[in-house]
């Protein structure tokens, strides 16, 4: 039995963030400004997503007091997270091709239509 | 000379003094704000946030580091510095159930079954038309369906606004300069007019001759008298 889980707009373009780079660690600062979020609603999503297993998290290794500010949080999507976003992209592809054949139009190649 | 005349020219004096010392401290005065801003906002924006983050679980307060970290990206930008803390402190309570239900059920291993809901203006109208067509259909419901589709809009309005953030704020810093040059210019040319009026009116008069003198020279020479009222003030020379 598969628990059903929301996915609110903001975790979809958390998640589409992530992806354009899975393997990549991102801090909140670069993924705000990516995904158009702010920082107020940045932060639960973040704790939710780790939550639910889809992100796990390091700190900057860094001196803070050599470079004169505090360690960021490092995030970095897991395995879990990756199904979920590829998921979460066909889900939006087919929704895209969805809407486009309600207006009259396949964006699949070659798929032009009157 | 009337008591009318002497209580025109008086008057006339005291409001052509009042907007040339506005417009010269005005410059004089954002450079104090500026000082000050660069210090307290960014205390005040540090202080609001350590203030949210009180509110998490114990095992949760390390996130005040990675938030920390965030408003020192923002240093240069006082102003944004406490947007962020503020933004931080409005979603406190969010930010607190989150953690605190990731204390309670750390990384779940619950599988990722899922819905995608998504909202829109359009979806959020589609919705309001059919639940109005579908109840009963009183002028309640009708003024109902109408304050709230009044909100939807406001609501889509308030989004576009947010994507279009960069551009309305261009927009803002060409639009609030200008009109304040326009403003300025404005009260000259009426002072201006209003003392070659006066010197026809009433013949050449000396303290009449002085209100576009004044205005000419503060107006050719006003970054002089600017500095010149900064060495007054701070007693040092700022440029």
């Amino acid at each position: 039995m598969t628990a059903k889980r929301r996915i609110t707009e903001q975790t979809e373009r958390i998640l589409q963030a992530l992806m354009t780079n899975p393997t990549a660690e991102w801090s909140g600062a670069e993924i705000a400004p990516m995904t158009g979020i702010k920082s107020g609603t940045l932060y639960p999503a973040l704790l939710r997503m780790e939550r639910f297993g889809w992100l796990t998290w390091r700190w900057e290794e860094i001196d803070p007091s050599e470079e004169k500010r505090p360690r960021k949080r490092l995030y970095v999507l897991t395995g879990k997270g990756e199904e979920i976003s590829r998921a979460v992209e066909h889900e939006a592809r087919v929704r895209q091709r969805e809407r486009a054949r309600r207006k009259g139009f396949d964006p699949s190649p070659g798929g032009l239509t009157a | 000379m009337t008591v009318a005349t002497i209580i025109t020219v008086v008057v006339g004096a005291l409001v052509a003094i009042g907007v040339f010392v506005l417009v010269l401290l005005r410059d004089v005065a954002s450079d104090i704000a500026k000082q000050e801003a660069r210090v307290w906002l960014p205390l005040l924006s540090r202080r609001i946030v350590r203030r949210a983050v009180e509110d998490l679980p114990i095992q949760q307060r390390g996130i005040l580091e990675d938030m920390e970290a965030q408003l020192e990206e923002r240093s240069d930008r006082p102003l944004t510095m406490l947007l962020f803390a503020m933004r931080i402190s409005r979603d406190r309570r969010l930010i607190a159930e989150e953690a605190r239900a990731l204390v309670l059920e750390p990384s779940s291993s619950a599988s990722g079954g899922k819905t995608i809901s998504l909202s829109g203006p359009v979806a959020g109208i589609a919705g309001l038309v059919r639940r109005g067509l579908t109840t009963t259909n009183s002028h309640l419901n009708l003024v109902r369906t109408l304050v709230n589709l009044v909100v939807v809009l406001l609501r889509s309005y308030k989004a576009m606004l947010r994507r279009n953030f960069e551009r309305v704020r261009l927009l803002i810093l060409i639009a609030i300069p200008a009109g304040i040059v326009l403003v300025q210019l404005v009260i000259v040319h009426v002072i201006s007019v209003s003392a070659i009026w006066l010197w026809l009116q009433r013949g050449p008069n000396l303290i009449i001759a002085i209100y576009p003198l004044v205005g000419a020279i503060l107006l050719t020479r006003r970054r002089q008298v600017q500095r010149l009222i900064r060495r007054m003030l701070f007693r040092r020379d700022t440029e």
